[in-house]
């Protein structure tokens, strides 16, 4: 176990650093070069250049907030019903019964073509598109909670009985313990699916946002700003993984 | 505490028909350590469950008689292997009995922690089940089963996935824990050495469904050592135990 801290500088966990690297080399020298469009493909240096001037007018930050407070207020209330639910279902046959055959009606049903009918219920403004963010959290959220929690070996819910424990414990010490790791699973789904119907609403119906800025750009041709915009989209996802990463980590320590 | 099975009947509704236990009678003196002996499936286990109170019989009774303090809960059982709570340390498995009983942090950590040293784990009371071997393990669910010092202790084959060595070692161990302070012991096994070895009395099963064929006294002095000296005793209930079982697979 010591080993694991003091492990040795391991050079193949740095590889995808220079693919990336070479990536944006090569197209960098090509679009200097002119052998691809400057047009759709600008070079890189002149994205980062965008990038930084988007920065220092405080446009982009203002498209990052209203991005952020959508995706996480839609992927905090969609997650925290559809776990505490999932839980619930997880642990009680009877639920599962009655609410199964619904979630699969439901559960593929892609929530971006629920849009319209969460605006005639909230409006144009930014309920709406919370609701359906929400929606596209709440799946993943609650069937993985639900696995979660039915894996569990029998054997430790026999034992608690065994020792007389009661729903409470049971609930601390036996489900949520026993089904965290296929909860964050989850809950890693959950954040890719509504980081995609975030950006999606915004591309459809939206002034404001990482996705309104991409679709501006490209209606009026600004390209580097497109790429600027994506840019930023792909620092957020891979940063709210390294998040869940870090966060179970932390709380599942009895892992192999 | 001594428990009286009378008449107990058990079946599995799910499957039609599947009569499991039939007509079980038997008692168990308290302080007594009895083992339950008899071919895999043949209802053991669920005899366990019975008197665990985790099912109920179709019909029959289960009396516990004997002084009972309302504070000391009936019986723990200790399982096969596996049912240390992976996502617990050891010293936390151990007091998982007394944290449900709703005893406070410090007090169950203490009494745990008494339970370990005793079963010689004590260094072991921060790691988690997957960092330990089998045996470390099963000494782990001995210390949860005794933690809560109840009147009866049901074992259900708890060294059935060792290997030889560990097993003799812990069956060892377990002796001297329960010789301390004499529970009620029923112990499923289908080892016949094992039986003979620990037990004060053996009730031999038949196959399913499961009755009890005959209820052997072992009085073979304390402590016993099978593996160095010879006992006539020994090989005479060895040899009847193998004709009981020899009989119920011709049938």
């Amino acid at each position: 176990m010591a080993a694991d801290k003091t492990r040795e500088f391991n050079i193949e966990k740095y590889y995808w650093l220079f693919i990336l690297a070479a990536f944006f080399l090569c197209w960098e020298v090509c679009a200097k070069a002119d052998k691809i469009s400057s047009l759709f493909f600008p070079a890189p240096s002149i994205i980062i250049k965008t990038l930084i001037k988007l920065i220092q007018t405080k446009e982009l930050i203002g498209h990052i907030n209203a991005t952020i407070f959508r995706f996480v207020s839609g992927f905090t209330i969609g997650a925290g019903i559809g776990i505490s639910f999932g839980l619930c279902m997880g642990w009680s046959k009877f639920l599962r019964t009655v609410f199964d055959p619904l979630i699969s009606i439901v559960y593929p049903m892609p929530k971006i073509s629920l849009l319209p009918i969460a605006m005639i219920f909230f409006g144009i403004g930014d309920a709406s598109k919370i609701a359906i963010i929400a929606a596209s959290a709440f799946f993943p959220s609650l069937i993985n909670a639900m696995t979660g929690v039915m894996q569990i070996d029998r054997i430790y819910f026999d034992v608690a009985r065994n020792y007389q424990a009661d729903n409470k414990a049971i609930f601390m010490r036996i489900i949520l313990p026993g089904s965290l790791p296929v909860v964050l699973a989850g809950i890693r789904l959950a954040l890719n699916t509504s980081l995609i119907v975030t950006i999606a609403v915004e591309l459809i119906a939206a002034q404001k946002g990482l996705g309104a800025l991409i679709w501006f750009a490209w209606e009026t041709l600004r390209i580097a700003e497109l790429y600027a915009g994506l840019f930023v989209i792909a620092v957020m996802g891979a940063g709210f993984g390294y998040l869940i990463e870090t966060i179970k980590k932390h709380c599942i320590k009895w892992q192999d | 505490m001594e428990i009286i099975c009378k008449k107990l009947f058990k079946s599995f509704k799910d499957k039609k028909d599947s009569l499991v236990l039939e007509n079980i009678n038997f008692s168990a003196a308290s302080g007594e350590f009895v083992s339950v002996l008899g071919p895999s499936g043949c209802g053991k286990t669920t005899l366990l469950r019975l008197i665990a109170d985790m099912v109920k019989p179709d019909s029959g009774k289960i009396i516990f008689a004997g002084k009972k303090e309302a504070e000391r809960s009936l019986n723990a059982m200790v399982f096969q292997e596996h049912a240390l709570f992976p996502w617990m340390t050891l010293i936390d498995n151990a007091a998982f009995g007394l944290e449900a009983a709703g005893i406070k942090k410090k007090r169950r950590r203490n009494i745990a922690q008494t339970f370990l040293n005793k079963m010689g784990i004590e260094k072991f009371a921060l790691y988690y089940p997957h960092q330990l071997s089998g045996g470390m393990r099963q000494r782990g669910a001995i210390a949860r089963a005794f933690a809560i010092n109840s009147y009866i202790l049901l074992m259900d084959e708890p060294f059935s996935s060792l290997d030889a060595q560990t097993r003799f070692i812990l069956q060892k161990e377990l002796l001297r824990i329960w010789s301390e302070d004499k529970k009620t012991v029923i112990y499923v096994t289908h080892d016949i050495e094992e039986a003979i070895l620990l037990s004060d009395k053996i009730l031999v099963m038949s196959r399913r469904p499961g009755t009890i064929i005959k209820d052997i006294q072992v009085n073979i002095k304390r402590p016993r050592n099978l593996i160095e000296k010879d006992y006539p005793e020994a090989k005479e209930i060895k040899k009847d135990i193998w004709r009981l079982i020899k009989q119920e697979s011709l049938i």
